[in-house]
């Protein structure tokens, strides 16, 4: 029987007109046997012959779904019949997280270093390569590293592509096979040492590097890391930054946390950013040898800038006086701003979110979430109100703005009218998204939305949405 | 210009047009296009109708892209079916479409994963051929994941 089943086709179809190309002809073969198959679920009688029915999809499709259970659930699928004995053995993700050693950690019965044995005899089982390997270490009373070390020696065999370490312990001293793993492109580390041995642009497919609470310091010496396949680049809590001295001249996504003396002046000098993500976290007295810089320079130096995300403590990195109303070229890449716990009843901190709002024309998504206020600021008129009402202060239309989401909101005067000003200057909004902090009563909820509503709107289009906060 | 069509033939030898630009979401048939301009019909032999259709309502999906990841999860949780969602995963594993190839084993495998052995078996149809004493022996080399 043939059927079209698009109506929109204008060909005739003859069945003499298939061409069985090369590569199905394998296929074809398995053509009888698959027919019995999916004979089961259609309601048709089975012979003694029937097989099971994942035994017959390929092992990649096997693998792909063991890959996804748990590992334990992965393992015991080799009691399920004799020819699922080794299945588990090839699959390519092994995931040892957090929820895996917390079970062990939990259940003294294995010992207090025994997680990791099983770690190690389920690897030296695996047969075949990895692409992507896990493991957390946790917070327990270890005597010693050395069966880590032997994890590490038995991943180094296994052409790993993916490898996450995580680790709640003391500082962990990565022994040198790490440096065999040479097909690495994404490498997370958490709370490590890199012995010197340890040269990060060996990895020179290396595409995501994240790491998290790593001290340069001890490590790197201020020597140059070249990283020319590097796409992404993730500091989070790291100490001595300034010392880690890395050229990544692909680098797209920038995303730094908490790093108390990150250079960014010189991080930042790549080209082709896409995406940059700054976040102190810590006010500015606690950093060390940071440079001020101005915001022109910032973002003169983000020529391809899609997406910029930032808190407010970072605006405080930007000199005080250098924030002008216009720079001298605008971000025209510029799409999506995102500004974290900003509060708008400080002046530097408004008069960088005015400045980025002015100087990108093609933006068309702020998403703001808002610090709670100082209690004397929350009623007080204070200069950024002054300032939010000057006829001057956002003398720009947001021509593109089409979605803003403003969350935690406390319904202070300076946020109001903030809101009121984005209102009035965006002709094309299309959905103005509040949700009022958790630390506001359904009274103050109403005020806010009541207030808001009555703001005159540019756009004819915007819709308003208020959420409850989230618990 | 009219949109440029291609027609997949299933197993059962029912035929299935869909454009040209949308069945290039599949990595297979992108390769015989660029090969021979696929002209003529192409045909899938282990892929059955009914999981052909619902390959081509994947790729015909309207979705912005990063509303994706949810559509082709919900599309396959609405095919919660073990049997079908193999089919399913089969036929995108032929022709190399990943994000629903991955979608369809992992939600397999979210099905499976609170099963119990003998539940396993039963869903995906492996007769038990190990004797009692093999199944321990197993289970204590592995004591740790029973």
């Amino acid at each position: 029987m043939n059927s079209v089943t698009t109506p929109k086709s204008k060909k005739s179809i003859v069945n003499s007109n298939v061409k069985f190309h090369l590569f199905l002809l394998p296929f074809i073969c398995f053509e009888i046997f698959l027919n019995l198959m999916t004979g089961y679920h259609k309601g048709m009688l089975l012979t003694c012959a029937e097989k099971d029915r994942i035994s017959d999809l390929p092992q990649h499709l096997i693998g792909s779904i063991l890959e996804r259970l748990p590992i334990e659930d992965a393992i015991r699928t080799s009691i399920l019949s004799k020819s699922w004995r080794y299945r588990w053995t090839t699959i390519t993700v092994l995931l040892f997280d957090e929820q895996f050693s917390k079970k062990f950690v939990e259940n003294e019965a294995f010992g207090r270093n025994g997680f990791i044995r099983i770690v190690n005899d389920v690897l030296m089982l695996h047969n075949g390569p990895i692409s992507k390997f896990s493991l957390h270490i946790p917070r327990i009373d270890l005597d010693s590293f050395r069966e880590v070390d032997q994890t590490m020696l038995l991943i180094s065999r296994k052409r790993v592509q993916e490898l996450v370490l995580t680790n709640s312990n003391r500082c962990y001293e990565l022994p040198s096979y790490v440096s065999s793993c040479l097909e690495l492109r994404t490498l997370e580390l958490e709370n490590c040492i890199f012995k010197p041995l340890l040269k990060l642009e060996v990895f020179c497919n290396l595409e995501h590097l994240h790491l998290r609470n790593i001290d340069f310091g001890a490590n790197s010496c201020g020597t140059l890391v070249t990283l020319p396949q590097l796409r992404r680049l993730v500091l989070v809590t790291c100490k001595n930054v300034y010392y880690f001295n890395i050229k990544a001249s692909q680098l797209q996504a920038l995303i730094v946390f908490g790093c108390p003396d990150a250079m960014f002046l010189r991080l930042l000098d790549i080209p082709c950013f896409r995406v940059v993500c700054l976040y102190f976290v810590e006010s500015f007295e606690h950093f060390l040898r940071v440079e001020r810089m101005k915001l022109t320079w910032l973002l003169s130096n983000l020529p391809k800038v899609e997406g910029l995300f930032m808190d407010g403590r970072f605006t405080k990195f930007l000199s005080a006086v250098e924030i002008p109303k216009l720079l001298p070229s605008a971000v025209n890449s510029l799409g999506y701003l995102r500004l974290d716990y900003f509060q708008l009843s400080d002046l530097h901190q408004l008069h960088a979110a005015l400045s980025l709002l002015r100087n990108s024309p093609n933006l068309k998504k702020l998403w703001m979430r808002l610090q709670m206020e100082p209690q004397v600021m929350r009623y007080d008129a204070g200069p950024t109100s002054i300032h939010l009402e000057s006829m001057d202060c956002l003398d720009k239309t947001l021509n593109r703005l089409q979605t803003v989401e403003i969350i935690s909101l406390e319904g202070s005067r300076p946020t109001l009218l903030f809101i009121k000003l984005l209102l009035a200057h965006s002709p094309t909004l299309v959905k103005l998204t509040i949700e009022p902090s958790g630390t506001t009563d359904a009274h103050q909820r109403i005020n806010i939305a009541m207030d808001v509503i009555r703001f005159p709107r540019a756009s004819t289009k915007a819709e308003l949405i208020f959420l409850n906060p989230k618990p | 210009m009219s949109k440029k069509t291609l027609t997949l033939m299933s197993k059962d030898k029912q035929l299935f047009n869909i454009e040209e630009h949308l069945a290039v979401q599949s990595v297979t048939i992108r390769n015989m296009v660029k090969e021979d301009g696929a002209s003529s019909v192409i045909p899938l032999p282990r892929v059955d109708s009914e999981t052909l259709a619902l390959v081509i309502e994947y790729l015909n999906r309207q979705q912005a892209p990063e509303e994706d990841e949810d559509y082709v999860k919900k599309f396959v949780d609405e095919r919660g079916e073990i049997p079908t969602l193999l089919e399913l995963a089969q036929a995108a594993l032929d022709l190399d479409i990943k994000k629903l190839m991955d979608a369809a084993c992992m939600k397999v495998a979210d099905l499976i994963k609170d099963f119990t052995l003998e539940e396993v078996r039963e869903a995906l149809r492996i007769e038990n051929d190990r004797t009692p004493e093999e199944e321990k022996a197993i289970r204590d080399e592995f004591q740790w994941a029973f």
